[in-house]
């Protein structure tokens, strides 16, 4: 730079005259103005710390439970949701006081649990494994107050003896998805089917979930159609739809008509590419039967049930640390969502097959073939 | 340098902040709960307690540093919107130090991590600003692009090369213990204010220097006026450029990285694609009406809303999930309010249009 650039100064000239008597003015009336409509609609129970009918519910007199979510909110349909419907059930059989809170990064996590810990919550619960890290710290800070995580299990964070893993036999809902897969393709009388016994499934990364519910379904179909092939790929993602989409097509060009997602948000467009080309869907987690007739069925996990479980324990007393609660079919943990209605005279079949789950009679591997 | 204070500086923010808080309240009332209630909750999430001022000055720390950043780059005339992705290579480059690094004795971990992270940011925003001295490429599109390749990018590392051994989950291997920025103070057992409120303060005042009181910002400022002027004036209106540039990539990689290595373990493949720090950043800037002193009012601002709404959710003053809702709709309204300032200036212009007309302002540093 050549010129030498002294003047701080700004090129404009400003007005000296001071503005105090337009300003004083306008946050006047605009303070006038908000006590107005604030006042008049002030009401009831305003102040009271328990909610009263001006706030959300928080229950009754039972245990004191705090639920963080991760990233994905409460209105995620899926994982989030189903921890609040766990709480909310316990807010009205067990009489729990429930408080949520939401998490919007994930330096939120452990500020989020840490104020549950912080107000002496009888049991605080942590949404997903992404939590493990803040779920550790916390629950060291804080070994008088018991916590429990989903979908985690605790031996990865050393097992602190005040926290509990709930975990799922994600692969007894896969098993129950891949057997009604197989009979639909054994028969091959639903439309849309190519006679070619190909079904397939996407995982949204390796992770011990995915990769649980992905070899049940394998073993599923293989119990009830020996000549099917099962087709997997892994979209490296559990949001961006177009990447399921994509594998998806790729699945169904290889004559795959049944295609099972199991990568969350990123599966809706494997789930949309299935009704595109006319095959059917399956879906992972929540029951989605809603998003149309191209659902076969929903490999469901109840993680509602677990975190109600958790909160049971604490009312009885019974609550355990440092260890896992294991939720399969037999615990109503996991399960199969609504059947197409095209489908539902496999209905009875499936039963059987539940049955038999249900009485530890199948072996089902945790790990993909 | 003698400035008059400019009341109107003040007033545009401050009648945006009401008039949006008002918006939230007729919706609270909308939906049917209680809005004095709410808002008692809020402010006591917010500031009603040591670890509630603890909370505001963590959230509000890095949305300083990315206000500062979309701020630098507003006074050289360009609109950076490149906050996420240069955010990401700061957390990315600083992150990698942190992990790697081990031979980087006691404090000088964690301050070569920062270096990096600003390092990391600054050369992601240059690109933008040396595409734009380059080939004319609008900074807008360029930095809203940036910023997928950063996802992308930073998706790629944690699936991969930045994946912890051994283990399934898509996270990458804990920071050192040197790296973790000190903490400077413990409201409660469980909220640690770490050194970055330090970075994003100090970092706010080395902008307002360098705007009010260096060569380099009179000629960003002359730049941003009017760039054809500041090249007849002899000025380097391309260096200018990607300088700025560099600098808000610089500052928005800190953002990034402060709250990476303050408050938490290790990189995490599924932050990437939620980081909204970068796009608050933008509302921080113009709520501070691109000032640097401004930007850490509006940080504070916008950070305790975010804390109160843990405040609001704690004392289930609104149903769960409404309030960060809600905080999101009352922090939308501030930007719209402070951007269609116009409506303000009429307004005030009807009510007090005997002080005569007003001129177009610089806005102090």
């Amino acid at each position: 730079m050549t010129t030498r650039v002294r003047d701080n100064e700004t090129a404009h000239d400003e007005p000296a005259q001071p503005r105090w008597g337009r300003t004083t003015l306008i946050v006047a009336l605009v303070a006038l103005l908000a006590i107005g409509v604030t006042g008049c609609g002030k009401r009831g129970s305003t102040g009271d710390s328990s909610g009263g009918d001006s706030g959300g519910s928080s229950g009754g007199s039972g245990p004191k439970v705090g639920l963080v979510t991760d990233l994905g909110g409460l209105n995620d349909r899926s994982f989030n949701a189903l921890a609040n419907k766990g709480l909310e059930k316990a807010k009205t059989d067990l009489g729990a006081q429930g408080t949520v809170l939401e998490s919007k990064s994930a330096s939120d996590y452990e500020k989020n649990l840490g104020q549950f810990a912080q107000q002496k919550s009888d049991l605080t619960v942590g949404v997903g494994f992404l939590m493990g890290d803040a779920m550790k710290n916390v629950a060291a800070k804080a070994p008088d107050s018991k916590f429990a995580i989903v979908d985690y299990p605790v031996d990865q964070i050393g097992s602190p003896k005040n926290v509990r893993g709930l975990v799922f036999k994600e692969q007894e809902a896969g098993y129950l998805a891949g057997a009604l897969a197989g009979m639909v393709e054994q028969d091959g009388k639903l439309k849309g089917l190519n006679g070619a016994k190909v079904v397939s499934a996407i995982g949204g990364q390796k992770i011990p979930a995915v990769e649980r519910y992905i070899a049940g379904f394998q073993a599923g179909v293989k119990s009830t159609c020996k000549g099917c092939t099962v087709l997997i790929d892994y979209s490296q993602d559990f949001i961006d739809q177009s990447k399921c989409q994509d594998r998806a097509n790729a699945q169904i060009a290889k004559k795959s008509d049944i295609v099972f997602q199991v990568a969350g948000g990123c599966g809706l467009g494997a789930l949309d590419a299935a009704k595109q080309k006319g095959v059917w869907g399956i879906v992972v987690d929540a029951d989605q039967a809603y998003l149309g007739p191209h659902i076969l069925t929903s490999a469901v996990k109840n993680v509602d049930a677990g975190v109600f479980d958790a909160i049971k324990s604490i009312k009885e007393g019974t609550f355990e640390g440092g260890t896992d609660g294991v939720y399969g079919l037999a615990e109503d943990g996991v399960g199969i969502g609504a059947i197409a209605a095209p489908a539902k005279s496999y209905e009875t079949k499936l039963t059987t097959i539940v049955e038999q789950v249900k009485a530890g009679k199948v072996e089902i591997p945790t790990e993909v073939k | 340098m003698r400035r008059h204070f400019d009341p109107e500086a003040l007033l545009v923010p401050l009648l945006a902040v009401l008039a949006a808080m008002l918006v939230g309240a007729l919706l609270i009332y909308g939906i049917g709960y209680d809005a004095i209630y709410a808002y008692t909750s809020l402010i006591e999430g917010a500031v009603g307690s040591p670890s509630a001022i603890g909370s505001t000055l963590l959230r509000a720390t890095p949305i300083i540093l990315t206000g500062l950043s979309v701020t630098i780059a507003l006074r050289a005339g360009l609109f950076n919107i490149g906050g996420t992705g240069q955010v990401i290579l700061g957390m990315l480059l600083g992150g990698i130090v942190a992990i790697h690094a081990n031979f980087l004795p006691g404090p000088s971990h964690w301050i070569f991590a920062l270096v990096a992270a600003a390092i990391g940011g600054g050369i992601w925003g240059a690109i933008a600003g040396f595409l734009k001295v380059a080939r004319g490429a609008n900074e807008v599109v360029v930095t809203i692009m940036l910023n997928y390749i950063a996802i992308r990018l930073g998706e790629f590392l944690l699936g991969g090369p930045l994946k912890e051994a051994g283990s399934d989950n898509p996270a990458s291997a804990e920071f050192a213990a040197n790296a973790k920025l000190p903490i400077l103070w413990r409201p409660d057992n469980f909220t640690e204010v770490h050194a970055g409120v330090l970075v994003a303060l100090l970092v706010a005042g080395a902008t307002w220097f360098l705007i009010a009181r260096t060569s380099l910002g009179y000629q960003i400022r002359a730049v941003g006026l009017q760039p054809d002027a500041a090249e007849y004036g002899g000025m380097s209106v391309a260096k200018v450029t990607v300088i700025a540039m560099f600098l808000a990539g610089a500052f928005a990689g800190l953002g990034g990285a402060v709250s990476q290595l303050g408050e938490l373990e290790r990189l995490q493949k599924s932050e990437f694609g939620v980081i909204n720090i970068g796009f608050t950043g933008i509302a921080v800037a113009l709520l501070g009406r691109s000032t640097a002193i401004g930007c850490v009012f509006a940080g504070l601002l916008l950070g305790g809303l975010d804390s109160g709404a843990v405040g609001i959710q704690n004392d289930n003053a609104l149903p769960s999930g409404v309030a960060t809702k809600l905080i999101g709709v009352i922090q939308g309204v501030i930007v719209l309010f402070v951007g269609a300032d116009i409506i303000f200036r009429r307004l005030s212009g009807r009510v007090m249009g005997v002080f005569g007309p007003r001129a177009a302002k610089e806005p102090v540093a």
